[in-house]
């Protein structure tokens, strides 16, 4: 997985938080330069003013002074001067003749600063600088005199002291700054993280969404899984019990015709003809509940490794003939396309059924393609199929250029017996055998149709890592062998009527015959004759027992017994090895008389030569 | 000379009471020298305040229908030629300042300052009542009687030259007297 991703802070939004405190930091230091500025400017500003005050008194005193001047009044010119006590700030004050002699001071004892004669350098000045002004004493346009004031410069840490309040108001709104800055940027912070987190909940919200829609599909597929499966079952239920009774009527047929033969000519004619019609209406019945064993993925399935653009190219020459001119076929084929394990006969028949559906959909000309393709299916594409496993695939995929299908009609189209063709035209059964045929083979089905444009069914087919096989099982023989007599065959099967049929077939063709209806006689049966050579059991039987038990436990008393077993529910390959290793033949129902004679013959007569079963 | 006299002896009586008049004598000379130095100083201070007094006066606008400020001397003047030298480059309400003296007058001469010391021909009381109710300041040196004392009244107090002034007498005359100068006259009468 990722590493832990350390959590950052957008860079747009890193820059603002810096500009932030840039800002923060540059208004602060503006602040405190013009509070600095404001204090300087202050000070000076106040430091005139106390000259120009000065300057003031200086020249209110000197314009009071003038007559003491002119008229030599000392003790005038001194009361006025002694006046200067309600200034503290005053330090001293001369008032001077145009000689430049000092005529009165204040106070009367002068310090050192304050010169004696006008003009000449003061004698030091005690506790600091001195801020001094003079005024000429002027009555008119004659100069009386001089007068001369001072007073103290203010001590720097006074003049600190005086601007301190100043200094005090510019800190605190430095700090007001500083402080807005610190929260603003927590408060953009804070929002940022707000803002992350309702993205991260819009994205989590998003996601709920889509796993819900995502669900619903699944469950929706699931639903429709089960509903086929619930009906398959049902079909197949019935389908089995219709298997047993058309068992019995095609063998009773098949022993009446036998039978027919021995009659005088003019009824022989009439029975036989009976007969036939009896039989085909019997095989009808056969195909359509082996269509219903398909849909039920139960009927027996030949698998051999097929190369599909083969089997393609051969159906379409015939799908060409039969279909007629007025509908083209295309088919478009991939090389080096993949092989699968898959029963010839049914993917024809699935073929075929598609062809004769895309048929009745398509009005006037039109065309039917067929395409081949290797196809990978990950995760994403079978997620919302819970039968479809990921891996690879070969797609054949069967496009009309029909009327299609509505939405409604597309749902239920692998439904059996469902049929939008008229009474007596479908049998509701076709795209259900395509169906259940496919998934019994491991692969899956995918329609899909818009109306007035056409339809495109997609056939998955699991890929298959081996060579194609050409050769057939066994050869087609119509010939019936006969049985010796010396072969003694125990007939295992719990239906009363089938196993009588059976019985009776293998009599008239030669056998010796032993039966039982469930495995517990058969064993008691095998216990008695030692010398059967092949036990043909029923898979299902009543008791604990079924057929594939019985046959494992008789091999243990007879070790050299053949088994041919038979099922309508035959999900397996005709031939297949048992828990212990020995060969097994399998005969799926309903079968016909010729078809059981010769797979015993070719079992019986496989045990003369060596066991082919070591050899594939 | 009383030497002289003392050194021809015809007889006692009068030689000894020469005697004593020439030791009187020469003592009178040495006062007579000491109050003639002491009167040059006060006069000098006199001369230089008549045109300083005048710098703190203001006189109505058609009083200065000349172009110079006229400082005349009434009577016998105590100054010689001191006064002409103390005036000399002052100016009185930017005018030159120019001095005169008369003896006796017998109207209004049309002086903006006049400084009466009265003479045996006519006494100061006589020549303020002829310049009474004019813009004239009047600067009397002295005096004691109510009707010889001017807007502006000389006194020697504590060694010193001081004054007096009389307020009625100059609102009387249409004087304006700033009160720099009442400030320091040592009397104002009201």
């Amino acid at each position: 997985m990722s590493p832990p991703a350390r959590r950052r802070w957008p860079s747009g939004l890193r820059w603002r938080g810096g500009m932030a405190a840039a800002m923060t930091i540059v208004a602060a230091a503006a602040l405190l330069l013009a509070g600095i500025g404001l204090a300087v400017i202050m000070d000076r500003r106040y430091e005139v003013r106390r000259i120009d005050d000065l300057t003031a008194q200086a020249r209110i005193l000197a314009a009071t002074e003038t007559a003491a001047l002119a008229f030599n009044d000392g003790k005038a010119a001194q009361e006025y001067l002694d006046a200067l006590r309600a200034n503290p700030q005053i330090v001293a004050a001369g008032l001077y003749l145009p000689d430049g002699k000092r005529f009165a001071s204040y106070p009367r004892e002068p310090p050192t600063s304050l010169p004696p004669v006008l003009g000449s350098a003061p004698a030091g000045v005690p506790g600091g600088d001195l801020i001094t002004v003079s005024e000429t004493v002027r009555q008119g346009d004659e100069v009386l005199g001089d007068l001369v004031m001072q007073i103290a410069a203010e001590p720097f840490a006074a003049r600190v002291q005086r601007e301190g309040a100043i200094g005090l108001l510019v800190a605190m709104a430095t700090l007001l700054v500083g402080v807005l800055g610190v929260a603003q940027s927590a408060l953009r912070r804070a929002n940022a993280g707000l803002a992350a987190h309702a993205e991260e909940l819009a994205r989590a919200n998003q996601a709920l969404q889509d796993q819900i829609a995502r669900r619903e599909q699944a469950e929706a597929a699931l639903r429709q899984a089960q509903k086929m499966e619930a009906i398959g079952q049902l079909t197949g239920g019935i389908a089995h019990d219709f298997n047993n009774l058309l068992q019995v009527v095609v063998g009773s047929l098949e022993r009446i015709r036998a039978r027919v033969g021995r009659q005088p000519d003019g009824i022989a004619l009439d029975l036989e003809r009976l007969v036939d019609l009896a039989m085909q209406a019997a095989q009808r019945g056969a195909r359509l509940v082996r269509q219903m064993l398909a849909f039920s993925r139960r009927q027996p399935l030949a698998p051999k490794p097929l190369d599909l653009n083969a089997l393609v190219m051969r159906i379409s020459e015939l799908l060409g003939r039969a279909l007629g001119e007025r509908i083209q076929i295309k088919t478009i084929l991939a090389g080096r396309l993949w092989r699968v394990m898959v029963d010839e006969n049914q993917l024809e028949s699935a073929l075929l059924n598609l062809a004769v559906n895309a048929r009745d959909a398509i009005e006037g000309a039109g065309q039917l393609t067929i395409e081949t393709a290797n196809v990978m299916l990950d995760d994403s594409d079978t997620s919302l199929e819970p039968e479809v496993m990921p891996g690879e695939y070969v797609m054949l995929i069967v496009t009309d250029t029909g009327c299609g299908m509505p939405p409604a009609v597309l749902e239920k189209a692998f439904e059996p017996f469902f049929t939008t063709k008229e009474v007596g035209r479908g049998t509701g059964l076709g795209l259900s055998q395509v169906y259940g045929f496919i998934k019994q083979s491991g692969g899956h089905v995918k329609i899909a149709s818009v109306e007035g444009q056409g339809t495109a069914v997609r056939l998955y087919l699991p890929r298959h890592d081996g060579p194609a096989e050409g050769a057939e099982l066994w050869p087609l023989d119509d010939s019936i062998p006969r049985g010796n007599s010396g072969d003694l065959i125990l007939v295992v099967e719990d239906e009363a009527g089938v196993r009588a049929l059976s019985v009776a077939t293998l009599r008239d063709m030669g056998y010796e015959v032993l039966e039982a209806e469930d495995a517990r006689s058969a064993l008691d049966q095998l216990d008695r004759h030692p010398g059967v050579r092949l036990l043909f059991t029923d898979i299902g039987l009543p008791g604990e027992m079924n057929g594939r038990d019985l046959a494992e436990a008789a091999r243990r008393v007879l070790p050299g017994l053949k088994v041919l077993l038979t099922s309508a529910y035959a999900q397996d390959s005709h031939v297949y090895q048992d828990r212990i290793g020995s060969r097994v033949d399998l005969l799926s129902k309903p079968f016909t008389g010729p078809g059981l004679a010769r797979q015993i013959r070719a079992i019986l007569d496989r045990t003369l030569q060596s066991d082919p079963a070591d050899s594939r | 000379m009383p030497h002289g006299r003392i050194m021809h002896g015809h007889a006692h009586e009068p030689a000894r009471r020469s005697l004593w008049t020439a030791i009187l004598g020469v003592l009178a000379v040495l006062w007579s020298a000491r109050a003639l130095g002491q009167t040059q100083l006060e006069n000098e201070i006199k001369a230089t305040y008549l045109y300083k007094i005048a710098q703190f006066v203001e006189w109505p606008r058609e009083s200065f229908a000349a172009s110079q400020f006229t400082l005349c001397v009434v009577g016998t003047s105590p100054f010689g030629n001191l006064l002409a030298q103390a005036v000399a480059n002052q100016k009185v309400a930017q005018l030159p300042i120019a001095v005169r003296s008369y003896r006796t007058i017998t109207g209004d001469p049309g002086c903006q300052l006049m400084y009466v010391t009265g003479s045996p021909g006519q006494s100061v009381a006589n020549v303020l009542a002829l310049v009474a109710g004019k813009p004239v300041l009047t600067v009397t040196d002295g005096q004691t009687a109510p009707n010889a004392i001017g807007v502006v009244n000389f006194v020697l107090a504590d060694g010193r030259v001081r004054f007096e002034i009389d307020r009625q007498e100059a609102i009387k005359d249409r004087l304006a007297i700033s009160s720099k100068l009442l400030s320091v006259a040592m009397r104002v009468l009201e």
